[in-house]
């Protein structure tokens, strides 16, 4: 422990070497589900994102988490990212497996088969999906124009 | 404002212990999964499954035609439960170490009688945890022998189980 000891100018020394430890442990509260939720969410961007299709059966066990993660993409901030972007919801009678379907500007698809996810589950999932495309969308996307303004000379 | 809404999104379920008929399971009642990624080109399909546990292939078939209760299934096929097998009688009891209620648990009243007391013998041998504060002397075990315990009583005493008794003519 090389630590400076800071003397006053009476000679009194600011802050001393306490032997005993003062406090142990956290401080705050431990994370929670709720957090981690809270962490994904600011993630979530749909810049690159074409198309969004949701399917569900609403008698299904776990169609929930589903209809979760309608519930956040239709947050107006995250819609606010993308205005291009469509929603588009089918509700069915089959007693089938909710699903995502993300059809992307590069091509590429995505599908989840949430019959036994959760919404952080999906969430997760989705920005590593989402992640290496975005990156790839901001440097292929030309860069604001910039317009020089000539300044009248005064005479 | 998004903090705000999660609030309805708590608390996270999933599809697991509630829904079952009695309390012992194939797998887990948390239910353990199995997030898989498959890339396909340019398709990426994420899927989630639970799996089974690790013990399954012992588990009892409890199969039966007369819906008898989970304790004298097992007596009916000759397995005598004593204050030993902690590991079955610890499913019975709460966080609390205390006894569930007979409507969650399915047993019969006199196999819950008899459950309590191998819990107690348990509890007091020092092999299952005890909620309570102890009194001075109770910080040294008791120990029984099965052979003299009261609570033991005979198999062919169980007339309603007759059919399920092994090697009986």
């Amino acid at each position: 422990m090389a630590r400076k000891l800071t003397i006053n100018k009476f000679g009194k020394v600011i802050n001393p070497i306490r032997h005993a430890i003062a406090f142990e442990g956290r401080w705050g509260r431990p994370p929670t589900t709720k957090t981690f939720i809270a962490e994904q969410i600011r993630k979530v961007d749909l810049r690159p994102v074409k198309a969004v299709n949701v399917r569900f059966d609403p008698f299904h066990p776990n169609a929930q988490a589903v209809r979760e993660f309608m519930f956040i993409t239709s947050f107006p901030k995250i819609r606010k990212t993308n205005l291009k972007c469509t929603f588009k919801c089918d509700v069915v009678n089959d007693r089938s497996e909710p699903s995502i379907f993300i059809d992307f500007e590069n091509k590429q698809k995505c599908i989840f088969k949430a019959g036994s996810l959760n919404i952080l589950d999906i969430l997760q999932n989705y920005n590593k999906v989402v992640e290496p495309i975005l990156q790839k969308y901001q440097e292929d996307q030309p860069k604001p124009f910039e317009v020089k303004v000539e300044r009248k000379r005064r005479r | 404002m998004a903090l705000k809404a999660l609030s309805r999104l708590l608390p996270i379920r999933t599809p697991g212990a509630s829904s079952y008929f009695r309390w012992i399971h194939t797998s887990s009642a948390v239910g353990v999964k199995e997030v898989k990624v498959t890339e396909e080109g340019d398709m990426t399909i994420i899927e989630g499954s639970i799996q089974d546990s690790k013990r399954k292939p012992f588990l009892l078939k409890m199969d039966d035609p007369y819906h008898a209760c989970p304790m004298c299934a097992l007596e009916g096929r000759g397995i005598k439960v004593r204050h030993t097998d902690v590991l079955i009688l610890q499913q019975f009891l709460n966080i609390k170490h205390e006894m569930l209620p007979r409507e969650i648990t399915g047993l019969c009243k006199r196999q819950h009688r008899r459950v309590l007391s191998l819990v107690l013998m348990a509890q007091n041998a020092g092999l299952l945890p005890v909620n309570k504060m102890k009194v001075k002397w109770e910080k040294w075990n008791r120990y029984y022998d099965e052979e003299t315990d009261i609570r033991d009583y005979k198999l062919k005493d169980l007339h309603h189980l007759k059919h399920m008794l092994p090697g009986e003519s």
